[in-house]
């Protein structure tokens, strides 16, 4: 029998280091167009539109598609399945960084 | 280890302050509460906030969002800005109502001119210092001191209020021209999608 506890399952989704700075920094407002994640993720605009779509397609987030003043403007938002599945990658984290010494 | 939330909501919520926009109608404020000062029309100070705030939306979608992007902050933020901006817009309405009482009592001749010539500029300045307060800006805290300055050097050289509105205004809007330009230089226009 294994002396190590079984570990908390964690989400590859929502783990991967592009998607999880997306997921944190969307977690922290209502709303935000593509350009300011750019500006704000440091992601070249390939990889932030691919993870996004990742993103939007594991209902994780919502998209908005319309026209500002002749631009079109693309907002994101966490959905509440987003929001759970961030919740539950950071108790899983916890709970593995508790068995690690210091 | 995570970040904390909060004060990665904090940085964004300061960064959509650095492009300069706020502190060039700040500058524009004052310079247009100077002039009407100056030329004995305040009416026209009282209409600066009212013609800033309506420009203000049109001129961030035209030239700040296609380069810094659109956000919506989170309910706290919003809801702690809203209520800040509230308390301004109370102090504000009491400083403008006592600026305007002292300047009738001055015009009538029942107060001494040189104690209170400086009143207005160290009002904005207050004014200033908790804008800068709520919104979390510490150049804010920077304009409110010249204000005070100015205001304190009227009162003692006995001048009228609208020179220290000028000075500061002028200060202020060169300050903000300076910031909104390198923010235009250093932020090109990003493809939208």
């Amino acid at each position: 029998m294994s002396a190590v506890p079984e570990l908390p399952q964690i989400d590859t989704l929502v783990h991967e280091p592009a998607r999880l700075r997306l997921l944190t920094l969307l977690s922290v407002l209502t709303r935000a167009d593509f350009v300011f994640l750019l500006k704000q993720s440091g992601l070249s605009r390939g990889n932030l539109s691919v993870q996004m779509t990742r993103l939007s397609n594991a209902g994780l987030v919502a998209i908005e598609k319309r026209f500002v003043d002749k631009r079109p403007r693309t907002t994101y938002a966490l959905t509440p399945a987003g929001r759970e599945a961030l919740a539950a990658y950071r108790r899983a984290l916890q709970s593995i960084l508790a068995l690690l010494p210091e | 280890m995570l970040p904390d939330p909060r004060s990665l909501e904090d940085e964004l919520f300061q960064s959509t302050w650095d492009d300069g926009l706020l502190d060039l109608f700040l500058g524009v404020s004052l310079l247009l509460i100077g002039v009407g000062w100056h030329l004995d029309q305040i009416a026209i100070g009282s209409i600066a906030p009212a013609l800033l705030v309506s420009t203000w939306a049109p001129i961030r979608q035209r030239f700040v969002e296609p380069r810094s992007g659109y956000v919506e902050l989170g309910a706290r933020t919003q809801r702690k800005t809203r209520r800040g901006l509230w308390a301004v817009l109370a102090l504000g309405v009491v400083a403008l109502g006592l600026g305007v009482a002292l300047y009738l009592q001055v015009r009538a001749g029942s107060s001494p001119s040189t104690l209170i010539a400086g009143l207005p500029a160290l009002l904005l300045a207050l004014g200033a210092a908790v804008t800068g307060a709520v919104l979390r800006i510490p150049r804010l805290g920077l304009y409110a001191l010249a204000l005070a300055a100015a205001g304190v050097a009227t009162g003692l050289i006995g001048l009228d209020p609208s020179p220290s509105m000028l000075v500061s205004g002028l200060i202020i809007t060169a300050a903000g021209a300076l910031r909104f330009s390198r923010f235009l230089r250093t932020h090109p226009v990003e493809e939208a999608r």
